[in-house]
Order: structure tokens, then sequence, then C-alpha cells
């Protein structure tokens, strides 16, 4: 797998270095506490889901993806290897993110509340892993092409989910029934636990689509 | 023990139909896979290398079944797909340390020796400046630097041009120097299968039109000029294929099964190959 | 490994001759000619067929053919070497030549229309000849 991991950081140099750069832009403008910072910790997770599922399709369009499928690496490695690169990405952008928290902390006026610290941290690892979780398997099973059909839908749900839940709950009278009966607070951490364990379920069904898929 | 055994292998994609393969490959030998482009070269060696799963039959590679196999045995298998293998931004130097990591027997020094060979450029240049000569060139070198014991090419010397053709085709001699080595190569140029192969199979429309010993079928046929009604004199069944050329008739023959006496030149593979798929046409209409 | 004598052996694909046959002919002259002697390591069947850049098959079937008729022999592992000279089979060979050489005569001559004792007393003066 560190072959593949390899080629994957390799082609993320070189086709997404403007990438890289957002990403950063995005950690520290959503460390800085302003209102927006959810915003920004939102979209840098995007980013960051995006990033195994661009390089599957430009696997595609090379060629490199049916090529990879003759290596002596198993089906299960070969997905796996897209998972963990998910997963790296995540926890790199989480560092930004806790990086430039640390250093506001000690700047006053300046960083995120205690509350919204956490609040905005456990948005973004819901909305980092959630729509990877979903979107593998799709990408596996139906191509870049038309998986990106339902990304982007699903970046659209997600952003005014996520927006209206953490941000502005109280305003969205069907959604405050809805959350009256359950604890917020549990809520808000239950939330990315439950995308995680979502993205380890799909897993497993993301390595038999890969198998059952022809060239 | 065959490097490829194929018994009964059928494949359906609605227009196009692979039926009754059955292909056998001993170890240390090349086969030459010929046809026209959309004949099913392609969609065999998918099946060998289980990128597409038959419909029935059986594949073997190396005495396993292609769907029993794990993933270690394509350890020994060496590739070159007719299409791109690469991302656009790699480097030479980027392919070496990423096949380093993913097969166990990589040879580095290898590798370099036949970039060099190739001229292949090994930083700075991204694989998507290279033409399509070069590409092909580092996919070749890729498959024969892990210690491969079989490799199998579809395609691997279109576009290139003949003195590197000829190089390549080399290389594959070479190889096989060593009798635990193999080769199945497909192409639709007969001419370089011709000096290479010692087993040939020509395919047609999904089927295996002949196949067998090279050098025994050049030795079995030969084309016989002679008249329409000469022709119709001979047994049919020594008729392989037939070719008007205005001044009579060309036909491919099969030498045993006419009588002696009769003057056959002998027939280059391209000639057998033509006239064999002549004959399948006129068959089929 | 490689082993043996690299030999001048010339494959033509014009002439109607079989490839093992022109392999097979030309090894077994130099044998007959002496130029490859008893006990000579020959290139092994593989090194053969890869310098000369034919198939394997066909270099092992013009050294089956040369064993068969007991111009070489193989040993499992180790390779081919030339048989010890039997000069039986150098007489027979040379007959063989003789009589396809006078059936070219034969045929030559009744293009001519000489009879079997104008060739006779032609072939007795250029005796002389030779002798003398």
């Amino acid at each position: 797998m560190k072959g593949l991991l390899l080629k994957d950081w390799y082609e993320i140099r070189y086709q997404y270095r403007w990438f890289l750069i957002l990403l950063a832009v995005a950690g520290f403008s959503s460390a800085t506490g302003q209102g927006n910072a959810v915003f920004w910790g939102c979209y840098m997770m995007i980013l960051v889901a995006m990033i195994p599922l661009n390089t599957m399709g430009y696997d595609e369009k090379s060629g490199w993806q049916k090529y990879s499928r003759c290596f002596p690496v198993s089906s299960g490695h070969l997905v796996l290897e897209k998972y963990l690169l998910g997963v790296i990405a995540l926890i790199v952008a989480v560092g930004v993110y806790l990086l430039f928290s640390a250093i506001f902390y000690f700047i006053p006026g300046v960083g995120n509340a205690k509350e919204q610290f956490f609040t905005i941290l456990a948005a973004m690892i819901t909305v980092g892993v959630f729509p990877m979780a979903l979107m593998l398997p799709l990408n596996i099973r139906f191509g870049m092409e038309k998986a990106r059909v339902y990304l982007i839908f699903f970046i659209i749900i997600v952003a005014v989910a996520a927006g209206g839940i953490f941000a502005g709950a109280e305003d969205l009278p069907m959604i405050v029934n809805f959350l009256a009966g359950i604890n917020l607070d549990l809520f808000i951490l239950l939330l990315p636990l439950i995308s995680i364990a979502l993205l380890a379920a799909t897993y497993p069904l993301s390595v038999w689509l890969y198998h059952k898929k022809e060239w | 023990m065959n490097a490829i055994e194929m018994r009964h292998v059928e494949k359906d994609y609605g227009q196009f139909q692979i039926k009754d393969l059955n292909l056998c490959l001993p170890s240390g030998y090349i086969m030459g896979l010929i046809g026209e482009n959309g004949a099913g070269k392609s969609t065999t060696i998918k099946m060998i290398l289980d990128l597409v799963r038959k419909d029935h039959g059986e594949i073997r590679v190396f005495g396993e079944k292609t769907e029993d196999s794990l993933a270690s045995s394509k350890e020994e298998i060496g590739i070159v797909l007719d299409e791109s293998q690469f991302p656009e931004g790699i480097t030479v130097e980027q392919v070496n340390k990423i096949m380093k990591n993913i097969y166990k027997k990589w040879d580095e020094e290898e590798f370099y020796r036949l970039t060099d060979f190739f001229s292949l450029p090994r930083k700075k240049k991204r694989f998507k400046e290279f033409s399509r000569g070069m590409q092909r060139k580092l996919s070749i070198a890729v498959a024969m630097s892990h210690n491969a014991k079989l490799l199998i090419l579809d395609e691997p010397t279109s576009g290139l041009d003949p003195v590197v053709r000829d190089e390549i085709l080399d290389l594959f001699n070479d190889f096989t120097r060593d009798e635990n080595h193999s080769i199945l190569i497909s192409s639709h140029i007969v001419g370089d299968l011709e000096k290479l192969c010692d087993y040939i199979a020509f395919i047609q429309k999904g089927r295996l039109i002949i196949c067998g010993e090279k050098d025994q079928m050049l030795e079995a046929y030969g084309i016989l000029k002679c008249s329409e009604e000469e022709l119709e004199e001979l047994d049919q069944q020594a008729v392989a294929g037939i070719r008007d050329y205005g001044y009579g008739v060309e036909a491919l023959v099969e030498k045993s099964r006419i009588p002696e006496g009769y003057q056959t030149e002998v027939p280059t593979l391209e000639d057998i190959i033509i006239f064999l798929s002549k004959k399948e046409r006129r068959g089929m209409k | 490994m490689e082993g043996g004598i690299s030999l001048k052996i010339i494959i033509s694909n014009a002439k109607g001759d079989p490839i093992y046959e022109q392999i097979y002919k030309q090894m077994k002259d130099m044998i007959i000619a002496g130029k490859l002697k008893e006990g000579d390591m020959l290139p092994s069947i593989r090194g053969l067929a890869k310098d000369l850049r034919i198939s394997v098959i066909t270099t092992k079937r013009a050294y089956d053919e040369l064993e068969k008729d007991g111009f070489i022999n193989s040993v499992a592992g180790k390779g081919s070497f030339v048989a010890e000279k039997n000069l039986e089979l150098i007489r027979e060979e040379n007959l063989k030549k003789m009589e396809s050489y006078m059936e070219k005569i034969w045929e030559l001559a009744k293009v001519c229309g000489m009879s079997a004792d104008e060739v006779m007393e032609m072939f007795q003066i250029m005796g002389k000849d030779v002798e003398g």
C-alpha cells in the first residue's frame, strides 16, 4: 500500500498544489472565531473529503485503476488505500485547525470560544467523513462522472444541514422540534462518531463493489 | 507446467461473443495472439488477468485458477496493457519509487538500465509530456523489472517505429532465454510476431481460427497460383483461402492434401492469416 | 548457461526448406566435414534459437533428428555433444549423396538423349582425368 499512497501523494502534489494552499487558508479561517468560522471549517473538510475521490477520478481517467488491478495487491488493500488517504487527509486538516486554534488561543480577542471550538470540530469531522463514507462506494460503483453529480447534490444538502443545525437551529422550528427530545450536546458529540462508524461500515461494501467491477 | 491454460472459455457481450476458446501456452515459450482490432484479443487477455469475468470455462495461470489465485501470484506476471497506465504528472524516478513498494522483487537497477536503454529521462519530464512511444517503453520497462516469469503484453509495439519495435522484440526474445520465462503477446502487426513466436493463435470475431506451432504452420501451408478450373479440381478441404489476382487465383493450400507436382510458394505468416481470414469471412456470409 | 562453440548457421526463409531441416543439414555437414569434432559441445537448444531468432521448438526438432540419426548425444542437464565419428554413418551419407547425383545425371542424360553406355564412357574418361 505504501506504493499506492506514494503515487497519490505525487499526484496530489502535482495536481492540487492550489488545493493544499486553500486548505491552509481554510484552516486558518476556521480557527479565528469569526462568524463564518463554521463555514470555513466545513468548507475545508469538504475539500479534504474530495481528495480521495478526486484521486480515484484521475485513476480512472489515466488507466491506473485498470493497471493497479493487475498488481500483487488485493482488492481489499487497493480500496483500503483510498480510505486511508482520506483519513490521513482528514487528520492533517484537523491538525491544521488545531494548530491555528492553539496559536489563536494565546492571542486575546481572536480565536473560538470553548464551546464553539468543539462544535466546529464535531461539525468538521462529520462534514469530512460523511460524504467520504457515502461517495467512496458510489465512486467505485458508478465511476467518477456519475458519482460527481451525486456529490454536488450532497454538498448542498450537507452545507445547508450543517449550517442549519449548528449555527442557527433556533430559527428552524422543524429542527427545533426534532431536537427538542434530544440532548443537543450529546448529539453534537455523537454525529462525528456515527460518521466514522459509517465510514468503517462502507469499507466492506466498497471492497465488494470493487471486486465485482469489470474493465 | 503450463504458463497459461484456457479451456472452453466463453464471454457474451451481446453484439460480440467469445465462443469455446481453448488455448495453451507451455512454460518457456512465446505465443502470439493475432487478430484485427475488435477480434477479441484484448478481451482474452483481460480474462486471463481477471479484469473481466468469463461466463464459462476455465482459465489457469501457472496451474492456479484465476478466480482462486491470490494477489501475490501477480508478482510473477509483467503486464503491458493497450491503454495508458500511468498518471499524467508522474516522472520515471517516481515510478521507480512507487513500484519498489508494490513488487517484492522489484529490481531498481534493471529498471534504470531499461529506461536508460530507452532514453527515458528520469526526472523533470512528466508522463503526459512523453510521446506515445515513450509511454509504451516505460510500461515495458516496468513489466520487465520485477523478475516476472510471465509477460502478458497487449499490443506492446503499437505506435512505435520499426527500429524501436525491433529493439523491443529483441528484448522479448532475450527474456525467454530462460526456460522458466514465457510470453503471451498480442498484436495486429503480424510481421512483428513472425520472428518472435513459437506458437500462434489467430482470433477472429471471438473465435480461434487457428492455434499451433508457428513453424509447423509455415511448413504445412503453401500458396498455389493456378486457374479457377484447376482449383476446382483440388480437394476443397485442402483449400484454406482464396484470392483472385486477375490472371487466375491464388489459394492457400495444405500441402499434404494436394497431389504431388503442384508448385507452391512459401507463405509468410501474414499470408496465412490473410487467407484464413478471407475464408472465414466467406464462410460467414 | 550458454555453452558450446558458436556456429555459423544461416537460415534462409526464401527457399521451401523447413527451418529445422536447414539446421539439421548444416550441422550434419559440419560434423561430417570434421568442422565439429567428437565431444564438442553444441550451443544449447534455447540459446541457438534465440541467437538465430527462430523458434525453440524448431531447434529442438533439429537436435532431436540429429540425435536420432546418431550425429549427436544429449545429456540431460548438461547439453548436446557431437557423437563419436561413426564411419558407417559417414559412408552412408556419402553413398546417399552419390545416389542423388546419379539421379540428376540420369535426368540430364535423358534430355540429351544419351544411353547408359554413353554415360558410363563419359564417366570412365572423367575418372582417368581425375586420377591422372
